[in-house]
């Protein structure tokens, strides 16, 4: 499997305000993305994500490292011959209607007037802005500029698609909208590259991952690689059990938390599998009945959680390391 | 070919972001306004209103262009910049050379628009007097678009690193130093303080000769020029005007779009 796009080691300082102050934004962006998959790139906010992708679409130039898209170096026009980029938040000259829009931006491809036409009627039925086909761009809302923003992406049919933040500012429609569509262009043999902090939409989609935290790669995977096999607890609802059980399952292991109120249903939270077992049965023996049984395993949102305690962890460590010499 | 096809896209929109701009409306009605005007004001001279009508006509018209070349060229980059349209085009594939002179020839077509309108009016109101349309007209008005293009150059330049604002008041002065090129030079020479004379003197190598551009006095008296001159000045802010437009695109290559 070839790879379409590359980061190897990207790094960016930005100088900011009168002093020009040094913000790192970005210490090491290391990953590849393979032909025909859809890669996502997930962090908190600040994390560097956009720069990340600013460098590699040609807006930022890297203080060091270096990258690739389509064989060619980043920052080259050669590079974007055949990218389709949503920038984040888009904006767009308001003075046009969508047509005018793709027109303009097929003709920056070189593309001939036929042709344009031919993909911008495709589309805009695709994206779902039939109905506003006429309309001036500034009478746009948020998520119909979204959807504008990734029919301009679109327009040359690219290889390689780079979205930043593709659901932002979309209904539950919308954001369907972009996962199918996403899914397609994946079914079409192309490779999509986001950028995402909605982490169900993430999951949903990517074949694998990169997490960022403070400017830094922290992992790339298959999501089944970096999501932790084990289970994390074990949720059990149960009725029927008297106040004074709850000693019981405490000494075993087990947190009790009354549902519908004292004397009601009651979810017991084990720590692992044989914990949750053993509880199971003793809520049986206690004349009890089990309403739910759920064992939790991680989610990309617990791995974020994870990463971010880590970082902060190794943050602390480092300082008191550094404090303490 | 594609190369073409793509300066013609970016050129073609950044003419029509311009024709759809209200302001632009009101300072084309305003100078209609103002030329019609100049019969009124024909009509109050003591003697000869055909020359005031003629001096004041192409002084309107003159206005128009350079505030059209100001106001448009500042915000020719920064309005990218601000509304973040430049994200969409950068990304793809398009020089940032490519984008600048794109760019620079939308406000060129802008401003040959803007002048032919006013001019045409300016040409309705001499013949409706049955005054002839003298070829010294035409040429005034050939020199003050290229005037007009260089002074858009002189503000692409600036908009390529400052704020609109900051910009405008730059390229302003650019455009009456130029104006008064002629007159700082011949200050200069009378002037005892060396240091400042030769500071003067090395301004005027840098500010474009606007001088050249000025023909009110030939268009008052239709004293013809030579075509030869017409040719030389307009070779002369062809040649400033691409100084200009290396500058802001080696100012604008370097910039990181945040």
């Amino acid at each position: 499997m070839s790879v379409v796009l590359r980061a190897h080691k990207l790094a960016k300082t930005f100088r900011i305000g009168f002093w020009r102050k040094k913000v790192v934004a970005l210490r090491d962006a290391t990953f590849d993305v393979n032909e025909h998959e859809v890669f996502g790139l997930i962090g908190p906010n600040g994390a560097g994500k956009t720069t990340t992708l600013k460098i590699l679409t040609g807006l930022v130039k890297p203080d060091a490292g270096e990258g690739s898209l389509l064989g060619q170096p980043i920052g080259s026009v050669d590079a974007r011959r055949h990218l389709g980029y949503l920038p984040e938040a888009p904006y767009f000259y308001e003075y046009l209607t969508v047509g005018e829009l793709l027109h303009f931006y097929g003709g920056i491809f070189g593309m001939s007037r036929a042709e344009r036409q031919k993909r911008i009627d495709e589309l805009i039925e695709k994206v779902g802005l039939s109905h506003a086909r006429d309309r001036p761009l500034r009478k746009f809302s948020k998520g119909m500029l979204q959807r504008a923003g990734l029919a301009q992406a679109l327009i040359h049919d690219p290889q390689l698609v780079i979205l930043d933040e593709p659901q932002t500012g979309l209904d539950p429609i919308g954001r369907t909208q972009v996962t199918r569509l996403i899914m397609e262009l994946r079914e079409q043999g192309k490779s999509v590259f986001f950028a995402s902090h909605i982490l169900p939409d993430v999951e949903r989609v990517c074949d694998r991952v990169a997490v960022m935290f403070n400017g830094k790669v922290v992992g790339v995977g298959r999501l089944s690689e970096l999501l932790k096999a084990q289970v994390l607890d074990v949720e059990i609802l149960a009725e029927g059990l008297g106040a004074e059980s709850r000693p019981e399952f405490e000494q075993l292991g087990c947190s009790w938390r009354d549902v519908d109120g004292e004397g009601g249903r009651v979810m017991l939270v084990a720590e692992d599998v044989k914990v949750g077992r053993e509880a199971m049965s003793l809520v049986l023996q206690r004349g009890g009945a089990v309403r739910g049984y759920n064992e939790r395993h991680e989610h990309l949102e617990d791995l974020f959680v994870r990463q971010a305690n880590s970082e902060q962890e190794g943050a602390a460590a480092t300082s008191g390391a550094s404090g303490g010499a | 070919m594609i190369v073409l096809q793509k300066l013609f896209s970016i050129a073609a929109n950044t003419f029509r972001e311009a024709i759809r701009n209200r302001v632009l409306h009101a300072v084309l009605l305003m100078s209609f306004a103002l030329v019609i005007s100049s019969l009124a004001i024909g009509a109050l001279s003591v003697e000869n209103n055909a020359r005031v009508i003629r001096d004041m006509g192409v002084t309107f018209i003159n206005f128009t262009v350079i505030f059209v070349a100001i106001f448009s060229g500042v915000s020719l980059l920064q309005v990218e910049l601000q509304r973040k349209t430049i994200y969409t085009i950068v990304t793809k594939p398009v020089a940032r050379w490519l984008f600048i002179v794109g760019k620079f020839l939308g406000l060129a077509a802008t401003l040959f628009v803007v002048q032919l309108l006013v001019s045409l009016v300016f040409a309705l109101v001499i013949i409706a007097r049955g005054d002839p349309f003298s070829g010294v007209i035409v040429q005034s008005l050939v020199l003050m678009f290229f005037e007009g293009a260089l002074i858009a150059a002189v503000a692409t330049v600036f908009s390529s690193f400052s704020t609109p604002v900051l910009s405008g008041v730059l390229t302003f002065g650019v455009f009456i130093l130029g104006r008064l090129r002629g007159a700082l030079y011949k200050y200069a020479e009378l002037m005892k303080e060396e240091a400042l004379a030769t500071l003067i003197k090395g301004m005027g190598v840098v500010i474009p000769d606007l001088t050249l551009h000025r023909a009110d006095i030939e268009v008052a008296y239709t004293i013809p020029l030579n075509w030869s001159f017409v040719a030389y000045t307009c070779t002369y802010s062809l040649a400033y005007t691409g100084v200009c437009l290396i500058l802001a695109i080696l100012i604008f290559s370097r910039r990181d779009f945040v």
